[in-house]
């Protein structure tokens, strides 16, 4: 079969060395790892995604024949590897001590807003309320896939990270207005 | 794997509750993917028009938010030629308390009030800009050539 080289009249033998002398990164590990992301929510996307920058990082690596650009694109990946699971949500200890909302405390209408099913009827409910807000209340199985990735409100947008307590409570100040008056 | 109880909800008041001036109907080999028709909002040059659009909810939704695109040709600043929509809430403002009903609302929303200073089909939002009255002409023309129910 005539080759591209043939067809055009050009030197065939120098461009197939040159190329087939440049090792080529073996690449089947970055994309089975993307492909075995994880699909249960319950996995922050972000801890996998960054160990396959890191491969992919490795993998040019071993390609390297000096090139500025690839220089710059490895150290970009690392980056990514490096920044991307660290800025994305809150940690587990910022879960572990959200204020647990007890089942008596649970009124029949109360629904969860991400799966939209009432707390109650799980027999034992794990409900959570978040800093911003006191009727913001979620089953803890639901927030946490989220809060993971995020560290905002699904209600208000509000970042959790930013204030560490919450804002004081209405019927205190009530309180002292009526000693006041 | 098996349809979250979330989706399963959604799509049962979706075709129970239909919101009106917008239609979702699930495929019935893929649960996930809908096929959506909202009409054009009064007083809009959309007005008249039923737009064909494609949604799909992905593995994760809904910690991310459906993939929607229209299939009917539309002349608005914030949706491509490829049907592709400028939405905040479909991007980085999506929270998983949104829902497909909401997000449909949304972008009926936007055909009622094209923002050409965020968009997405850059010659459109030029010319909304520069013309409003031309471009406000052109896009009740291709409501009335695409959009026709």
């Amino acid at each position: 079969m005539a080759t591209y080289e043939d067809d055009h009249n050009l030197p065939a033998a120098s461009t197939s060395l040159k190329t087939s002398r440049r090792p080529r990164p073996d690449l089947s590990n970055f994309f089975s790892s993307l492909s075995i992301s994880p699909s249960t929510t319950d996995h922050p996307v972000a801890e996998t995604e960054s160990s396959a920058f890191t491969t992919l990082a490795n993998a040019w690596q071993q390609s390297l024949e000096g090139s500025e650009v690839l220089e710059s694109l490895i150290e970009q990946l690392l980056q990514e590897a490096q920044g991307g699971s660290a800025v994305s949500g809150v940690s587990q200890q910022f879960l572990d001590g959200l204020e647990r909302i007890p089942k008596k405390e649970l009124g029949e209408a109360d629904i969860c807003p991400i799966c939209n099913t009432a707390f109650v009827l799980d027999e034992y409910p794990l409900v959570v309320r978040l800093p911003c807000h006191k009727s913001h209340a979620f089953d803890l199985e639901c927030i946490s896939p989220w809060l993971k990735l995020h560290t905002t409100c699904p209600l208000d947008r509000i970042d959790l990270t930013k204030k560490k307590t919450p804002p004081p409570v209405d019927y205190e100040e009530e309180e002292w207005d009526d000693n006041y008056g | 794997m098996a349809l979250p109880k979330r989706i399963i909800k959604e799509t049962e008041r979706l075709v129970a509750e239909p919101v009106p001036g917008i239609q979702a109907i699930p495929h019935d080999d893929n649960l996930r993917y809908f096929d959506v028709s909202i009409h054009g909002p009064a007083q809009s040059p959309y007005e008249g028009g039923v737009f064909k659009l494609e949604l799909f909810l992905p593995e994760d939704y809904p910690m991310t938010p459906p993939k929607i695109r229209f299939l009917t040709k539309i002349y608005h600043p914030n949706i491509d030629r490829l049907g592709r929509i400028c939405l905040d809430v479909l991007k980085a403002n999506w929270s998983p308390a949104l829902q497909i009903r909401t997000i449909l609302l949304s972008i009926q929303a936007l055909l009622g009030a094209p923002n050409p200073d965020d968009p997405l089909a850059n010659d459109v939002a030029q010319r909304w800009k520069e013309d409003e009255p031309g471009a406000i002409a052109t896009a009740r023309e291709w409501t009335q050539t695409h959009a026709a129910p």
